[in-house]
């Protein structure tokens, strides 16, 4: 008993990570209809950021402590924000008339060329890196379960900032935009909407968003290398399909699903653990195509 | 003699073949290169049987690399594990090789099918998502079926050899034009009406389950068949090749070649084969260069290299309205030497 | 010799009623129009007859034959054929290989023929782009055969969509707002058009229409919807003068025009 409650811990803060990498992708799917490929490679470039900065820069996360550290998080997610509004601008802006599908196509260059461009840098390179401990970590007793500190602060953290993302959506001008914007984008165009601006925005939050939860994943599997996040972006984009893609409570709820499930899984035959989640992902698909949380999509004849 | 110059594509295709193994054969290309060339064909093959899904029918699969895993681990299982066939005579070698590619290539096309027939009800997006995850289970049930017979995560080692660049160019040469034959018919007609149209083309007396199941099939047979020859070319097969990263790399190549045309197909995969090899050189930075180059193409020319146009030696009279003849292309060399011409006499 | 009935047509989604008790008695060689305001489920009667929506209640019989959960490619088989309000040609196709798709249900060979390209094969293609040629010239589209569908003007695209329904053979023809969003021109051009189908081909046509000038010219009889009922039937003269088929259009107490 005490073993499950152990996993589901594991399974939980896994989820949360899955949980803000979906958002990503059911954002970005909500606003240009297009699944982004390239979203995992903002996780990597998160990890190696924060890397940088922490160990580099400041050399040793021992000179710095946890407050600094959370600082440094939010400073370079951001950087990778930025970095993802410009990649937005230059490889899915142009070809946003053409079908969805182009935009996939640009995208998949977009992974190649970031992440072989990390393992071509020699400061960066191919080789793995230790990401550095950030906070110091010991064992909270919850009765018989013995958790790590470090993984509830990251499941609480993760939970905040999921809060403060749905403050802005539902009770900003922007997060109204955006919501315009998803639905129709001509019409919100037409209602003085700035398109470009909201997009941008999207992808900001984003990027952001899967940025920070690249060091929540460093801090609990410590190893970065630049291939690091394709079966995590992978497992977050069924996350975002299964919970239902545009609609960013059903990415959560898919995130905390799919880490649950994978985690569960994982300890009773690991080898069928990717394939087990894209069965779900698959069943879910043929039963209920529009996900847990979504709403069927009509034509008119 | 006009018979001759009208079909005048068959010669050079066997002068092609000739050429090439000529030039294997004094050592002029290395075998290295020889691999290239056969990989490319083979991906010809791949994206072609893609083209058949994605280009005609409209129904975006990335499981592409799920049936070629299916006709590469059926085939080489046969081989390896069940018979040996390298204790064979040469003459049994070839005909178990046709044999275990026919064999792989319907156990695709059944596979084919039954992926299909489910995932067809689904919209655009969500379909593509589909068939992604059937790839990947495809790819985890290699992984776990017993490490005796098809090798799980070791992959499977000692496939004999018996792929070579003869087989590789004669399929590919038989999938292009099954592609053609396919394309130029009320089938393929069919399937273009479903792409462009469904609703319309339902009330216009077209059975769409039939014939988005027909076009599953065939792209299943033939990535089937593509996959037997990979198998018996690189002799070691792993599940991890055949992940929904190949099967990207292959609607890349279709798209980048131009999608919904046969020959944009085959140029896409060719080019698309051959560049990361030519930008060797380049070492590490090589894939950072592919991937911007993959940009540009996409950015600056979404129609594809060959902008939805057909070679005219394909003669189709279906969907190559843009044909290219091989005298497009002397017109449009002298029309640059005529440029330059006349340049020169308006400088005087 | 009747081409369409319907009995008792009904149609609801949820708590709306879109139809209501259509009846309708088409014969062999009549020439049918549908009118009403817009909401009035004209479309939807469409696509009930062609298989789209599954009726909630009521049958039909296209030529006698009972069409109870059919699918749309049933009912084109069956001789139903159809056009849309919103254009929906086969974009990425030739004018030529738009009516050559209409052919797809009447094609003689298999799988193999086409693959192994058989003298069957070939006879069959030859005949298809026969009759496909012979249809466009006869409307005056075989100069465009190469053109690419959406490449043509808009009431040319029109007639192609009619020319490629007709491609069918069908036995009952249907015409879906032919003359939307077209010049008083034009639409002389599509009355001219329909004559022609109906009178020197004896095509039976059901049509959708909001051009009065267009249905009281060509229709013999008219059926008047609203709200999903059926209002009034009969010749143009007595709906014209139907006072409720006045109110329904300009509005107000039927009773105050009588």
């Amino acid at each position: 008993m005490a073993n499950f409650l152990q996993l589901l811990v594991y399974g939980f803060q896994l989820g949360s990570i899955y949980a803000l990498l979906a958002i990503g992708y059911s954002m970005v799917f909500g606003i240009i209809k297009m699944i982004n490929m390239a979203h995992c490679d903002f996780l990597m470039m998160g990890c190696y950021i924060v890397y940088f900065l922490v160990t580099v820069v400041f050399g040793g996360a021992e000179l710095i402590g946890p407050a600094v550290a959370l600082l440094i998080i939010l400073l370079g997610s951001s950087a990778i924000g930025m970095v993802g509004v410009g990649i937005e601008r230059v490889a899915y802006r142009p070809l946003r008339k053409r079908p969805t599908i182009m935009c996939m196509i640009s995208a998949i260059g977009v992974s190649i060329f970031t992440q072989n461009l990390f393992r071509a840098l020699p400061f960066i390179g191919p080789t793995p890196r230790y990401f550095p401990v950030l906070i110091e970590d010991f064992t909270v007793n919850v009765g018989p379960v013995g958790i790590s500190f470090t993984r509830i602060i990251t499941i609480i953290l993760a939970i905040i900032i999921m809060l403060i993302l749905w403050y802005v959506i539902e009770n900003t001008k922007i997060g109204m935009q955006m919501r315009a914007v998803s639905n129709d984008k001509d019409a919100a165009s037409l209602m003085g909407v700035n398109i470009n601006r909201v997009i941008s925005a999207t992808f900001f939050i984003g990027a952001f968003l899967a940025a920070v939860s690249g060091t929540f994943y460093a801090t609990a599997y410590p190893v970065v290398q630049p291939t690091m996040a394709v079966a995590l972006g992978n497992k977050a984009f069924i996350a975002a399909v299964v919970g239902g893609i545009g609609d960013i409570r059903g990415a959560v709820l898919g995130g905390f699903v799919i880490g649950i499930t994978e985690i569960l899984i994982t300890s009773v035959w690991s080898a069928i653990a990717y394939g087990f989640c894209f069965l779900v992902l698959i069943i879910i698909l043929l039963f209920k195509p529009e996900g847990l949380l979504g709403k069927p999509m009509t034509e008119k004849v | 003699m006009s018979l001759i110059k009208r079909n005048i594509e068959y010669p050079i295709f066997v002068l092609i073949f000739l050429v090439f193994t000529l030039l294997n054969r004094f050592g002029v290309l290395n075998d290295y290169v020889m691999q290239v060339v056969q990989l490319a064909c083979i991906y010809i093959i791949m994206t072609e049987s893609l083209n058949i899904l994605n280009g005609m029918t409209g129904l975006s699969s990335l499981g592409q690399a799920g049936f070629m895993s299916v006709g590469a681990y059926v085939s080489a299982m046969i081989t390896t594990t069940f018979i040996n066939v390298n204790a064979m005579n040469p003459v049994m070698q070839v005909v178990m090789f046709i044999v275990v590619t026919l064999i792989g290539a319907i156990v695709a096309c059944v596979v084919g099918v039954l992926i299909g027939m489910p995932a067809m009800r689904l919209r655009g997006d969500y379909l593509a998502i589909v068939t992604l995850g059937f790839c990947e289970v495809i790819r985890t049930i290699w992984r776990v079926v017993p490490a005796r017979i098809a090798g799980a995560a070791f992959g499977l080692t000692g496939i004999p050899k018996l792929a070579n660049f003869f087989w590789c160019y004669l399929f590919m040469l038989l999938a292009i034009y099954a592609c053609r034959n396919f394309m130029d018919s009320s089938y393929g007609r069919a399937c273009l009406a479903i792409r462009d149209n469904e609703i319309a083309a339902d009330t216009m007396g077209i059975n769409c389950f039939k014939h988005k199941t027909i076009a599953f099939a065939t792209s299943a047979f033939i990535a089937g068949i593509a996959g037997s020859l990979y198998a018996h070319l690189l002799v070691y097969i792993h599940p991890d090749v055949f992940s929904y990263a190949k099967s990207s790399d292959f609607l890349v190549y279709l798209y980048a070649g131009g999608v919904g045309s046969i020959s944009g197909a085959m140029l896409g995969a060719l080019a698309l084969t051959v560049l990361p090899e030519i930008l060797r050189f380049l070492g590490n930075w090589r894939l950072v260069i592919y991937g911007m180059l993959l940009l540009i193409i996409i950015l600056f020319r979404p129609t594809g290299m060959f902008g939805g146009r057909e070679f005219a030696f394909l003669k189709l009279k279906t969907g190559g309205i843009k044909t290219f003849h091989f005298s497009t292309f002397t017109h449009w060399v002298k029309g640059l030497f005529r440029r330059k011409e006349k340049e020169a006499a308006t400088a005087k | 010799m009747s081409i369409l009935t319907t009995n008792h047509l009904t149609i609801r989604f949820g708590g709306l009623v879109a139809v209501e008790d259509f009846n309708i008695d088409i014969e062999k060689g009549e020439l049918w129009a549908i009118i009403g305001p817009n909401g009035a489920g004209k479309t939807t009667v469409y696509n009930m007859i062609t298989g789209i929506y599954p009726p909630t209640e009521g049958e039909i019989f296209v030529d006698g034959e009972n069409m109870a959960g059919k699918k749309p490619f049933e009912f084109a088989r069956a001789g139903v054929s159809r056009t849309f309000q919103n254009i929906r040609l086969f974009g990425g196709s030739s004018v030529l290989d738009n009516v050559k798709m209409a052919h797809t249900m009447d094609c003689g060979y298999n799988y193999w023929d086409m693959m192994l390209r058989t003298k069957k094969y070939r006879s069959e293609e030859d005949r298809i782009t026969e009759e496909s040629m012979a249809l466009l010239d006869l409307f005056g589209l075989a100069d465009k055969k190469d053109y690419f569908a959406t490449q043509l003007p808009y009431g040319e695209q029109r007639k192609l969509e009619i020319v490629r329904a007709l491609a069918t053979r069908p036995k009952l023809l249907l015409l879906d707002e032919p003359a939307a969003g077209m010049s008083p021109g034009e639409i002389d051009d599509v009355m001219a058009l329909i004559h022609r189908i109906h009178d020197e081909m004896g095509q039976t046509i059901l049509m959708i229409e909001h051009h009065m000038k267009l249905v009281m010219g060509i229709a013999q009889k008219i059926k008047v919807l609203e709200f999903g009922r059926t209002i009034s039937e009969g010749t143009p003269e007595y709906v014209q003068n139907d006072p409720l088929v006045i109110a329904a259009y300009l509005g107000g107490d039927p009773d105050a025009h009588a």
